[in-house]
């Protein structure tokens, strides 16, 4: 086995994802070779001070506007509604909405219109769906992104 | 320690579930911080950072009926939603034209270091200072990696995900996992021997 691939279980090693087995193989390998000792100890290194330092935030502000802004949002998309409302409409004043919202419905179902939201994520389809307009697509296209 | 604190993950999406904000309220507390490092590390913002921190759990709120615990972890499921919030951001078109019109960070605040909560071994003041002198070379040398490997290299060292659940929030295979957090380790090792 090449150096490199050694050096890639390191790696796996480090982040405790390297099966039994390989993990022996390697060690055997550190003992012989001090090029591959060297970069084990820097990625170890490099994990110990990731995993023990990281950025801090003014976490409990954050937090603290996360929950005001949930607490006045229907978890249901008809819960905010009062439908009594609609008794005390004229009827031809339901009409003038219902012709002037028409409009802004075009290809939408009811609840969409209604809710005004994209479908919800699952993790299964949230990620094919990132959300682009089709001109914000074109303009990205062929922008190759996060080269390697 | 309150009530909430001893509750795992699982138990406060249950609780939730059942209609108290107050079970969801924690998970908040418990994951901003998680959900503002992706989101910062994909964004370099601090302030697009903290938008993604709120349409994160906003929307994992509104969509918590369908999070199924049988397919992933409530982190790996939150954190999905900010890698994709983030990315959005980062390729939307309004914000190459603040890019464009050199709009964007200005007043960027400084990062500030800590102790990272997953460790559980204590420090004394000495080590934690030359640990975060450390981290704030290692900081720029983030900043010169991919995306990618970046996000990848983060999800593990700094959240603790294995190699399955970061495959999962980031839409691609275990090898490329490896793949990625190999490489963003050799770049910044050169990077800092320099
Ligand atoms: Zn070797």
């Amino acid at each position: 086995m090449r150096h490199v691939d050694y050096q890639k279980r390191i790696s796996l090693l480090v982040d405790g994802e390297l099966n039994e087995a390989s993990a022996g193989d390697l060690l055997a390998h550190l003992t012989e070779c001090p090029d591959c000792m060297r970069v084990y100890e820097q990625m170890a290194s490099l994990n110990n001070t990731l995993a023990k330092v990281t950025i801090s935030i003014p976490e409990s502000h954050l937090a603290a506007r996360v929950k005001a802004l949930i607490s006045g949002e229907p978890k249901e998309p008809w819960a905010g509604w009062n439908l009594s409302i609609l008794k005390q409409v004229p009827i031809w004043a339901l009409i003038a909405i219902l012709a002037i919202g028409v409009g802004d419905m075009a290809g939408k179902t009811l609840t969409e219109a209604l809710n005004n939201e994209e479908a919800p994520p699952r993790l299964d389809t949230l990620l094919q769906d990132n959300g682009e307009s089709l001109s914000e697509i074109m303009i990205n296209f062929g922008q190759g992104e996060n080269s390697q | 320690m309150g009530l909430f604190e001893t509750l795992s993950d699982q138990e406060l999406v249950t609780g939730s579930k059942g209609g108290s904000e107050q079970y969801f309220s924690a998970l908040v507390d418990r994951h901003t911080t998680s959900v503002y490092r992706v989101a910062r590390s994909i964004t370099g913002s601090h302030e697009e950072a903290e938008d993604v921190v709120q349409e994160t759990f906003l929307r994992a709120f509104k969509n918590l009926g369908m999070f199924d615990e049988s397919k992933s972890a409530f982190k790996t499921w939150l954190l999905t939603i900010a890698r994709n919030q983030s990315v959005n951001i980062v390729s939307s078109v309004k914000r190459k034209a603040l890019i464009f019109f050199g709009d964007r960070d200005k007043g960027e605040p400084e990062l500030e270091f800590s102790s990272n909560p997953i460790s559980q071994e204590p420090q004394d003041a000495e080590t934690m200072l030359s640990i975060k002198q450390q981290f704030q070379m290692m900081e720029k040398a983030l900043k010169k990696l991919p995306e990618r490997q970046r996000t990848a290299l983060l999800l593990k060292s700094q959240e603790n995900l294995s190699y399955d659940e970061i495959a999962s929030v980031m839409d691609v295979s275990v090898s490329s996992v490896e793949s990625l957090i190999f490489r963003a380790r050799k770049k910044i090792i050169g990077l800092m021997e320099r």
